[in-house]
């Protein structure tokens, strides 16, 4: 007498706490590294390389970016057009204006702010040069260039 | 004797695939979003202008054995290129004893400030100088090989006003 086979097939169940654990760990470390905020920088300027090129500090909180772009513009945040070179100096004193009396207003003697200039790599050193002393003539005594680490 | 009847705990049932479904959408949306870091990184510099050079004194500089300066300046010689722009040709240093020979090379430039600045306590600084028409990239090679620590070693680098120094 032979048993006939069960009518009812087997049920495969997949267990899915593994696979949600894993995804979770996923979903975890890509939210950690999620960044909304753009940091006023503009991603159409090509930088040029330089190897000594310090990685970026964090722990400073007053930057002003000026983007230089290779047509010798100036691309600043709150500017609904690229700034030509006569208007430099206008926009510079503003916003060192500006700084100052919010530094005034927290008790510091100086402006603190870093003004951080990331120019096209086919700049000309003369429109680089203009930009700092503009810069200086403003009252801003705090430099950075920026350039890549490695050609990318 | 009466029989006690066992409470029976009802089985809770968590529907995980609805979660399951939430987290791929959550999971897709951040790694859409995904950047990954910059490669930037960056340059301090100190003001252009005023302190651009240093004193030169009578005598020319002996490349075998430079003097130590307490402020160097790089001057970047100039040629025009094939593009109608203008790229190095090459690299002259001032020191306090005098103009170097022309340094034909950054390779070359770097030898000679590592030289230079032996034995600096690091408060010495580097002036950069060139023709305005140099494209800014060529400017920035000079100052990399300036604050390279295998080099030039020294983290203050400024610029000079542009020059006509080329041909």
């Amino acid at each position: 007498m032979s048993h006939a086979p069960s009518g009812e097939g087997s049920k495969a169940e997949p267990n899915l706490t593994p696979l949600l654990d894993i995804v979770l760990q996923l979903l975890m470390f890509f939210m950690m590294c999620v960044n909304f905020v753009s940091d006023q920088v503009n991603e159409g300027i090509k930088l040029p390389v330089a190897q000594s090129a310090l990685p970026m500090s964090k722990k400073e909180t007053d930057i002003l970016f000026l983007n230089l772009n290779s047509k010798g513009e100036l691309e600043v945040l709150g500017e609904d057009h690229p700034l030509k070179v006569t208007e430099w100096k206008s926009f510079l004193k503003r916003q060192y204006d500006d700084a100052d009396r919010l530094a005034r207003e927290k008790g510091q003697k100086n402006v603190q702010t870093v003004v951080v200039i990331r120019a096209d790599k086919e700049n000309d050193y003369k429109q680089v040069y203009s930009l700092l002393n503009m810069c200086k003539a403003a009252g801003y005594r705090k430099y950075q260039l920026r350039a890549m680490t490695q050609a990318a | 004797m009466p029989h006690e009847r066992r409470a029976v705990a009802p089985e809770v049932e968590l529907p995980i695939t609805p979660m399951l479904d939430m987290a791929f959408q959550l999971l897709t949306f951040f790694v859409f979003t995904y950047h990954p870091s910059s490669l930037e990184g960056q340059m301090e510099i100190t003001l252009p202008g005023g302190t651009g050079g240093v004193d030169v004194v009578q005598g020319g500089a002996s490349d075998d054995d430079p003097q130590l300066p307490t402020s160097l300046k790089v001057i970047i010689r100039t040629r025009q290129d094939g593009a109608g722009g203008r790229s190095p040709q090459h690299y002259f240093v001032e020191t306090r004893a005098g103009l170097s020979s022309p340094l034909p090379s950054l390779k070359d430039l770097g030898g000679f400030l590592t030289k230079a600045r032996r034995g600096s306590d690091g408060t010495d600084e580097i002036t950069v100088q060139a023709d305005g028409r140099l494209n800014y990239a060529h400017v920035l090679e000079v100052v990399d090989v300036c604050q390279d620590p295998r080099r030039g070693n020294c983290r203050r680098v400024g610029f000079a006003p542009p020059s006509d120094a080329g041909d």
